[in-house]
């Protein structure tokens, strides 16, 4: 008796379990999930590649890039071009880039994310503000050359 | 009676990982056993020479994927002891916390797996059901389930606010209502019992002459637990080992089923006790000369050696793991038994390869 109580209890009662992956369970705040950069406001201090434990972040400082200046003969800095390399597959999400990271950059986006259907670094490529103008004049242009 | 002679393993369906036991019998009697190790080995000691000493604390946390945080801390403790930092007590009682929430979902796993072991696959699901409210206070407080990382040499990284606490309370209650019923089970069960009763006898004086550790030993009535040395915040919360006198699997499974309920009093405990202050103190200096640190992980006790010569990299990490320890037992329990509770007495040590060969 005590029995059939139980399976129809079971029978009629919804399932205990959720139905993944139709209904996800919402991370909680503190959940590392990815690690996003906001790399246009990044000043490449580069902290967060001397502290990632695993070497995921590479940061690689391009030549000088310069243009021709108002004045003849001259060029002023039109900044650096930074390539930033982080490889989500090295990365253990300890979260230690986005402590030491001193202007908030680098976040994690607290929520699950789907698998990856190829294994891919992530390459952010921007250009380090304009700084003074260049006192020398320059010969020939490297471009968009990294190191 | 011929003798047949065949392996057990490294893939077997009760094995969570790789050990070959090599098993000699005479009809259904088992006869000899020969262990056979060496499938799984990374090479994490040199690796954490090849690293700065504070990388290492993430390195020596993956050596296992279970008691992972108790690496983690037993690694930063040495480092500490060799550099001679005073850690902050509320650093201290974090550490506490996170230990014994990994001890909480390490026994959960393991009762689940054994009772997957002995045919009871219901019970191996309600364990896990349990154990999922453990990884949710993991992942709420530290931000994952199982790899908390929020250990680092001169303290913790994270801190738990009075929300959080607050909700770790309530989680803890829901948790001893789940948890009451499945222990019942284990402890009163008599199907449980007909399985685990008498299986695998370890007896008093040769568990301590085989050297073995955490609840293998205690399962065979020493109360020999490394937190009885009081690091971290043991000492401050009174710590009592919990010892079974049956030297068999249930003894064993009951020193793992009661030990959950120990760690759920240690973490209200430190809700409670949990002093006020910093969570870590700076570190810039590298480690010079060499220290030693025991500590308890579910499996038993692990030691932790290092030597540094005040360079950023270490000259030597030596890891004795708890598994280790708890193989040579298996060649006193196994013998004698009946093939059906080969993987029930295997369990019952709750083997770690990952540990063990590092």
């Amino acid at each position: 008796m005590k029995m059939l109580s139980v399976v129809l209890k079971n029978l009629f009662s919804p399932p205990v379990t959720r139905k993944y992956p139709q209904e996800n369970r919402s991370p909680f705040p503190a959940t590392r999930g990815e690690i996003v950069f906001t790399v246009e406001e990044c000043m490449t201090c580069r902290r967060c590649e001397r502290t990632c434990p695993v070497g995921a972040i590479k940061v690689e400082i391009g030549p000088r890039l310069e243009v021709a200046s108002a004045s003849e003969g001259q060029t002023r800095s039109a900044g650096r071009l930074i390539k930033r390399r982080y490889d989500p597959y090295k990365c253990i999400y300890c979260g230690l880039c986005i402590e030491v990271c001193p202007q908030g950059i680098i976040v994690f986006q607290g929520t699950h994310t789907s698998p990856a259907t190829r294994k891919e670094e992530k390459v952010a490529v921007y250009t380090l503000g304009a700084r003074k103008p260049a006192v020398r004049p320059v010969e020939e242009k490297k471009g968009a050359a990294m190191n | 009676m011929a003798r047949v002679t065949f392996p057990f393993g490294p893939q077997h369906p009760v094995l969570p990982e790789p050990v070959q036991l090599i098993l000699t019998c005479e009809d259904e009697k088992v006869v000899e056993v020969k262990p056979r190790i060496g499938y799984m080995h990374r090479g994490i000691e040199k690796g954490c020479e090849l690293n700065p000493y504070k990388h290492n604390v993430f390195l020596c946390e993956r050596i296992c994927g279970i008691c992972s945080f108790i690496h983690a801390e037993a690694y930063c403790e040495v480092i500490e002891k060799a550099m001679g930092i005073e850690v902050p007590p509320r650093a201290r009682y974090l550490r506490v916390f996170w230990a014994e929430l990994s001890r909480m979902h390490s026994h959960l796993l393991w009762l689940g797996l054994f009772a997957d072991g002995f045919g009871l696959e219901s019970l191996f699901m309600q364990c896990w059901r349990a154990r999922e409210l453990v990884l949710d206070v993991s992942e709420l407080t530290s931000g994952h389930r199982i790899i908390q990382s929020t250990c680092v040499v001169g303290g913790v990284r994270k801190d738990l606010d009075a929300e959080q606490i607050r909700t770790v309370r309530k989680m803890l209650k829901q948790f001893k209502e789940l948890y009451t019923p499945i222990f019942q089970v284990f402890q009163h069960d008599r199907t449980i019992k007909s399985r685990t009763w008498g299986k695998g006898i370890l007896p008093k004086d040769v568990a301590w002459q085989l050297g073995a550790v955490g609840p293998t030993i205690r399962g065979s009535g020493w109360a020999f637990d490394a937190r009885m040395d009081g690091y971290a915040a043991y000492g401050e919360l009174g710590f009592e080992p919990v010892v079974e006198e049956g030297c068999d699997s249930y003894a064993r499974m009951m020193v793992r089923a009661r030990e959950v309920w120990q760690s759920w009093e240690l973490i209200n405990l430190v809700l409670d006790r949990l002093p006020a202050g910093e969570i870590n103190v700076p570190v810039e200096d590298n480690p010079k000369g060499e220290a030693i640190h025991r500590a308890e992980q579910p499996r038993g006790e692990v030691i932790y050696y290092c030597r540094g010569d005040g360079s950023p990299n270490l000259k030597r990490l030596k890891v004795r793991t708890p598994s280790f320890a708890n193989l040579p037992t298996l060649l006193v329990m196994l013998p004698g038994c009946e093939l059906a509770d080969v993987p029930v007495i295997t369990l019952s040590i709750d083997p770690c390869i990952a540990c063990t060969e590092r």
